[in-house]
């Protein structure tokens, strides 16, 4: 009987020290039963506090304290502002050393940029540095996850991919890539989602597995135009070749059709944070008055929106900024909230938007 | 109608399922973090597809279901490193000492992923052969020569008297 081996993997099960369940477990699930749905209708963003129960929210190894899970609700919900060196984060308001750069969407708040120094500032207002120094080029972040991702010159045409934990302030894993880089970054763009990191080489994208090391090249990608979490954005015959045909969203995982975008001609398009939509406006400058279009590729709905300018929120709303006031809309109802803020003076800089210059 | 989905609830299931499955991961993958990760992946799949619960009381067996699926397409992604037996077989041990036998969890990390997915499903989380076939997404057959061929392999390095010969055919 095999009674003996049942004993000596109970024995080996009850030695082990078993970690606490991190808070953000239910905040996961909520985004990937979002990802999943394709449906028509308000998108009910409603925030839960796991609250009580004993759940240790945990950010990851390492981590001092866990984020305020009642914090973490408001950053889902109003997503973050920066204007000059002032981040507002869900309700929270955060005064840093120097005037933002770049803000970049991570599971426990936003990474900013600024004099090209790299640091975490959590949705509850702790503020940590990240200890990398990458001031000259555009990292991957994910908003469900607290890890980025950035490529690294090693030689000619050669990369080490960098994958770094900003919970811990750790780097987690080096892979090398080699390829002629995308011209005028001193390494190559890169986007990550969960294990997986795409790099963007001047001919094509190569699909990196940080955890096991394996590298392939992806194949159709010579003409992608943006990426997000699991998907990437190309055209049939190339931009150049066939302007104003659709836009295609594949899947990185196997290259299948998510749905199109059917662009202006002239316009250019950006993901949201989660991947979910598309935002379109002109490339050059269009004489005509335009709005930006939010187009929605897994149902083929689209909406003109009134506002000239806008981010997202980790979860995929629009984020206004208008005077002293933000405004969170649906991106395909349009129902909005609104609240005020203490905007100071500076430069804005709205979530869930690329700022690299 | 589809079954909507309690935060409390759900909050009360994670605290009820993750030492177990945590256990159940640890054993298949070998690695705290890789573990740590499975089940919380495995924990927001069963929240975004909690219409398929059919009553609370069948959550903690579907967050399992999910789990093993979920491990099963990581198999089927990754190549991992160290995860091939060897092409033969070291010569068949005689009856060790206890404290000469490797720790069964050295011993499964000798096994290919799936075989210890299954040797996990069957012998540690005590599901039937169709229950792990059910969770894996394969057949009962190959639930059963899975089984066969771990059990064998696990023969080897921990003795007669852990893994019996024939033992592991008439388990179902």
């Amino acid at each position: 009987m095999t009674e003996r081996l049942t004993t000596l993997l109970r024995d080996e099960a009850d030695r082990l020290v078993v970690p606490p369940p991190p808070a953000e477990i239910l905040l996961q699930g909520k985004r990937r039963r979002r990802r999943d749905q394709a449906t028509l209708g308000l998108v009910a963003v409603v925030v839960v506090a796991v609250t009580g129960a004993g759940i240790v929210a945990a950010t990851g190894r390492g981590s001092t304290s866990a984020v305020d899970p009642a914090k973490l609700a408001e950053f889902e919900q109003w997503g973050a502002v920066a204007v000059g060196r002032d981040v507002h984060i869900g309700r929270t308001h955060v005064r840093t050393q120097g005037d933002i750069s770049a803000m970049y969407y991570s599971a426990d708040g936003v990474v900013i940029r600024s004099d090209g120094d790299y640091q975490l500032v959590r949705a509850d207002g702790e503020v940590s540095s990240i200890s990398v120094d990458i001031p000259d080029r555009v990292p991957g972040f994910e908003p469900d996850s607290t890890r980025f991702a950035y490529a690294e010159a090693t030689g000619a045409d050669e990369w080490q991919v960098v994958v770094h934990d900003t919970a811990t302030d750790e780097e987690l894993a080096r892979v090398d890539v080699a390829g002629p880089a995308y011209g005028g970054w001193s390494a190559p763009p890169v986007a990550i989602d969960g294990d997986l990191v795409w790099v963007h080489l001047a001919d094509r994208w190569v699909e990196v597995d940080w955890r096991t090391g394996s590298v392939r090249d992806v194949p159709g990608t010579g003409t992608t135009y943006e990426v997000a979490n699991g998907a990437y954005a190309v055209q049939s015959g190339g931009y150049t070749e066939r302007p104003g045909e659709p836009w295609e969203v594949r899947s990185w995982a196997d290259g299948s059709l998510i749905g199109t975008a059917d662009l202006r001609p002239g316009w250019y398009a950006s993901f949201s944070p989660d991947g979910r939509y598309l935002r379109a406006f002109p490339n050059e400058a269009d004489p005509r008055s335009w709005r930006p279009e939010v187009f929605e590729p897994a149902t083929g709905l689209s909406r003109t929106v009134p506002d000239e300018d806008f981010g997202w929120t980790p979860s995929g709303d629009l984020l206004v900024v208008e005077g002293d006031q933000i405004r969170v809309c649906t991106a395909m109802t349009g129902e909005c909230r609104e609240r005020s803020f203490d905007r100071g003076a500076g430069d804005l800089r709205i979530g869930g938007n690329p700022y690299e210059s | 109608m589809a079954r909507g989905v309690d935060d409390e609830e759900f909050t009360e299931l994670v605290h009820a399922v993750w030492p177990s499955l945590y256990r159940t991961a640890y054993l298949m993958l070998g690695e705290h973090q890789l573990a740590e990760d499975l089940v919380q992946t495995a924990l927001a799949k069963t929240y975004a597809s909690w219409h398929r619960v059919r009553e609370p009381g069948a959550a903690p067996a579907y967050a399992r279901v999910v789990l093993a699926n979920t491990a099963a397409s990581w198999f089927r992604k990754r190549s991992w490193r160290n995860e091939h037996p060897a092409d033969e077989l070291p010569e068949r041990a005689g009856e060790h000492d206890l404290s000469d036998r490797p720790a069964v969890v050295d011993a499964l990390r000798t096994l290919p992923p799936r075989q210890r997915a299954v040797v996990v499903l069957r012998y540690y989380d005590d599901l039937s052969v169709r229950a792990v076939a059910q969770a894996l997404g394969i057949s009962e057959g190959t639930v059963k020569s899975q089984t066969s061929d771990a059990l064998a392999r696990l023969r080897t390095l921990l003795g007669d008297s852990v893994v019996p010969i024939a033992e592991g055919a008439r388990r179902d």
